[in-house]
């Protein structure tokens, strides 16, 4: 068990230096220069040159990279050229609209997509199964940024039940601030509502074809037992594999929906530091969420513990 | 009337021309093809055949845990003391599953959750019949584990499946099955899967148990040996049907069926555990598939004749409590 | 059925968007006279805010559309097929290439294109590397296990005793092997290089702005979505539409190649 989590942990450290390596090798390789962006279409020779000097870039390769990761562990993400104050800073004063969005979303595809992939599994091959079936493929077809507009056209602009755009923070009310988020949930969620019952249902069939189950309806347990307490438990796994690994493509869905729906998060964030051309916002939040993303997958891992005791290496 | 009806209160549980059909992509296969037989109060009954002769699905169609999208029992009646099972709601007939009517399968590696102590699942069985809170099902739970003599029950009952040998998941099997007390017991090849030495512990404790417990055993297996050291009363099948029914010792002194004899000269070779098929007998058994003129056991069969393969015999009574589907019984006995 | 609803969907899609100048009218003609039109005979789908055909631009996006998707589809399966029969077969090389696809899988497509290409500044070519770098590490990671599995064959393994060459080895076994799930995962990629690439065009940091492809027009029309909602919703639907054609063409190739994964 210890040794399980303390393997986890360490490859957990290893992917997250080969991302740092990965991403910091990939900016400064690929065409184009951080100084002269930031310094604006106009800018002087002398005025990049500044500003390749205050970043470092003159240095050797490697000695950037260590320069950076070491100010990275010192908790040093850079500084904003646009505001001149850290990132950590400003991602910290944009993080309540983008975790509220995220995590409602997840609680909403988790609870739903679960729901729909059980039942779907349990009447497999009927009418609901193939109606759950063709809205999964749907779901993941059509772009969320679209989905968007089409829910803010029928239900905000046609029907006025809730607000176009916009974000109020929660101390300025909870009924604003859940009325503001339901679209953007809705939104967000479709995608991964069809992926998490696709992935259920998938694992719910293998699992109920077990002769377990078969030994648990032997012992008259309900439906609901045989489906929730046998079941679902098996499937679980899988389960949350995916909703670890999903979350690459929330990221990205967070950055649109936040777009759409104008929302001030971290996401937007990012895209406004594209068009001021701020770009160790857009360096920073891209390490940051990739490490989030090696943490969040490696939480699934030790849950994977709690579900299936089978584990242990 | 060909086979004696055995009636008053000493039938536990009476089947009547079982229907049980496989639905497959247009196709229908009888698995089960109008089968009837007794169980009595407190007896074993051994039901015997080769794979795929309709035994499992015989006694699955009993307790209607059949795969719901491809299997159906399209008719005849399953009377458990008076009430017939293919009648009840599914409400109703959860209440017998795991409380009247409990059931033992072959593989004890696959059929137990690998995600709950084995305490705990044979707890569930005991708190959805007994309303036991779970920790008097958890000590319930104990005390059967010291019932099919495992170990340390206390510390077993907290064990996962994955933790146990095969050996002990089928004692934690036959627990969970015995854990509240069932009328009948129907163990599918409860030792297929299991090594020898563990074959015969496992055997004598189900015997064991049953003196115990006054339950009626329906034992289904492909191996006569087995037969011979628990069972009653036989009934052998073949291609889905009845083809003898006897007491253990008249149909072994007197086996009536050629099939019957076959199987006994080709007691599978213990050792090797598995199910195999008969080298003895010619050919294979018949696909269910296509509709049987004659009897089914004509194409394998050495005595085969002329009306073997025009008409299909049915089960007659041949003597005291034996009785045999086969037009040339008297030849075979003989033989 | 599927292969076909999905396969004739996007061809149909396709000969749309290649033929687009033989019938569709000038995506670029402007007239400040009729701005945000609703639907007429003239345009059917009505005038963005620039007084643009709605229909005509939306036809040609297809075009941006279609492109990234296959070529950045076309580019992670070569660079997925390489990387993953390198892998496979210099075992040495195995765990350090796994884990640095392990790396790249774990940082999040949207933001990693997003920062590539606002070094770079915004063009086809970028958008279509971004869009497939990372789909990479699910191509190779397939094609690796395929590989590892086809090696233990015995006809392979015949091959390598009777002292054939690996690269005439791969030839002839691996790719055929790996073929098949290597369309069905080309499919997925294409359909979600389709999707990056409208959204990355509408953070305005896809193709560049004068190019009409869907997610330009989108963000551009965005603001007039109450007055003029076709101008947003008629790009929507037709992106939404191709990436489901991709979508269907992919689960049927994958019933088709493994019978098995139908009932799934």
């Amino acid at each position: 068990m210890c040794t399980y989590i303390l393997r986890r942990m360490v490859s957990a450290i290893a992917v997250m230096a080969m991302v740092g390596i990965f991403i910091f090798v990939l900016l400064r390789l690929a065409p184009g220069d951080p100084a002269a962006i930031m310094a604006g279409r106009n800018a002087t020779a002398e005025a990049i040159a500044g500003i390749r000097e205050q970043l470092g870039l003159n240095e050797p390769l490697p000695v950037q990279f260590m320069l950076w990761v070491s100010s990275m562990l010192h908790g040093d993400f850079g500084t904003s050229i646009f505001s001149g104050r850290p990132v950590f800073e400003l991602v910290l004063q944009r993080l309540e609209p983008t975790l509220s969005l995220s995590l409602m979303t997840l609680a909403l595809s988790v609870t739903l997509g679960v729901s729909l992939g059980v039942l779907a599994a349990w009447r497999a091959g009927g009418l609901l199964d193939r109606t759950l079936t063709l809205f999964a493929t749907l779901g993941y077809s059509v772009p969320v940024f679209v989905v968007g507009y089409f829910l803010v056209y029928l239900l905000a602009i046609g029907a006025g039940w809730l607000p176009v755009q916009g974000y109020v923070q929660i101390e300025n009310g909870l009924g604003g601030w859940f009325a503001h988020l339901v679209l953007p949930t809705v939104t967000l969620s479709l995608p991964y509502i069809a992926l998490i019952a696709r992935i259920t249902r998938a694992s719910m069939l293998e699992v109920l074809s077990e002769d377990y189950m078969r030994t648990a309806a032997a012992k008259g347990a309900s439906a609901y037992a045989m489906l929730v307490h046998h079941a679902l438990k098996n499937a679980g796994v899988p389960i949350l594999t995916v909703v670890g690994l999903s979350f690459a493509y929330l990221i990205g869905g967070v950055v649109l929906t936040e777009t759409v729906f104008n929302i001030p998060g971290v996401g937007r964030m990012v895209v406004d530091a594209v068009n001021s051309r701020d770009y160790p916002i857009i360096q920073s939040v891209l390490i940051m969420v990739s490490g989030l993303y090696v943490l969040i997958n490696l939480a699934v891992d030790l849950a994977y513990t709690l579900i299936d005791p089978r584990i242990r290496y | 009337m060909q086979v004696q009806e055995i009636t008053g209160d000493d039938v536990l549980l009476d089947v009547r021309n079982l229907e049980t059909h496989f639905f497959s992509e247009g196709s229908v296969t009888r698995a089960v093809g109008g089968v009837s037989f007794q169980v009595r109060k407190g007896e074993t009954l051994g039901v015997v055949g080769e794979s795929g002769c309709g035994k499992s699905v015989t006694s699955l169609s009993i307790l209607r845990l059949l795969p719901k999208l491809t299997a159906r029992t399209v008719g005849g009646e399953v009377r458990f003391r008076g009430r017939d099972l293919l009648k009840l709601s599914e409400g109703e007939m959860r209440k017998i599953r795991g409380d009247k009517i409990a059931m033992i399968f072959q593989d004890p590696m696959t059929s137990l959750n690998p995600v709950y102590t084995v305490g705990r699942q044979i707890a569930e069985a005991v708190e959805i019949h007994t309303g036991a809170s779970r920790t008097e099902a958890l000590a319930k739970a104990e005390e059967m584990l010291r019932l099919v003599r495992i170990a340390d029950p206390e510390r077993r009952v907290k064990n996962y499946p994955h933790e146990m040998s095969g050996g002990m998941r089928q004692r934690a099997m036959i627990a969970m099955a015995l854990a509240c007390s069932p009328e009948l017991l129907i163990a599918d090849e409860p030792t297929t899967a299991l090594d020898v030495t563990i074959q015969a512990q496992i055997l004598r404790l189900i015997v064991d148990l049953k003196e115990r417990t006054g339950t009626a055993v329906m034992f289904i297996t492909h191996d006569l040996g087995v037969v011979a050291e628990t069972c009653q009363r036989v009934i052998v099948m073949y291609a889905g049907r009845i083809v003898e029914q006897a007491s253990a010792v008249d149909l072994f002194a007197r086996p009536m069926h050629p099939y019957t004899k076959a199987l006994m000269r080709s007691v599978p070779d213990r050792r090797r555990g598995k199910e195999r098929r008969l080298p003895e007998i010619p050919g294979i058994v018949p696909s269910l598939r296509e509709a049987v003129i004659g009897c089914s056991f004509a194409p394998r069969c050495p005595r085969a004749t002329k009306v073997c393969r025009e008409k299909t015999p049915v089960l007659e009574e041949q003597g005291q409590d034996h009785a045999v589907a086969c037009w040339h019984a008297h030849e075979v006995v003989s033989a | 059925m599927l292969v076909l609803a999905g396969g004739g969907l996007l061809m149909l899609l396709v000969v749309l968007a290649v033929a687009a100048p033989l019938y569709a009218g000038d995506p670029e003609a402007l007239d400040p006279f009729i701005r945000l039109q609703p639907p007429s005979g003239e345009h059917w789908l009505g005038t963005d805010n620039l007084g643009r055909d709605v229909l005509a631009r939306t036809i040609y996006g297809a075009r941006i559309s279609l492109i990234v998707g296959l070529m950045s589809a076309f580019l992670a399966a070569i660079a997925g097929l390489t990387i993953g029969i390198i892998a496979g077969y210099l075992r040495s090389f195995d765990n350090l290439i796994m884990r640095v696809m392990d790396a790249l899988m774990s940082i999040p497509t949207f933001l990693l294109a997003i920062a590539l290409i606002s070094l770079t500044g915004p063009g086809i070519g970028i958008l279509i590397f971004a869009v497939a770098l990372p789909e990479t590490p699910s191509v190779s990671r397939l094609v690796r296990s395929v590989v590892l599995s086809v090696r233990e064959r015995p006809y392979v393994q015949a091959a390598i005793c009777g002292g054939a060459r690996l690269p005439k080895v791969m030839l002839r076994h691996i790719l055929p092997s790996t073929f098949a799930a290597l369309m069905v995962q080309s499919a997925t990629v294409c359909a979600s290089a389709i999707m990056t690439e409208a959204g990355l065009s509408f953070l305005g940091v896809g193709v560049p702005p004068e190019i009409p492809s869907w997610g330009n027009m989108i963000a551009s029309s965005r603001l007039y979505l109450a007055t003029a909602p076709l101008t947003v919703l008629a790009p929507g639907v037709f992106l939404a539409i191709t990436v489901l054609a991709v979508n269907l063409l992919g689960d049927g190739l994958r019933d088709l190649f493994d019978p098995r994964s139908r009932s799934r």
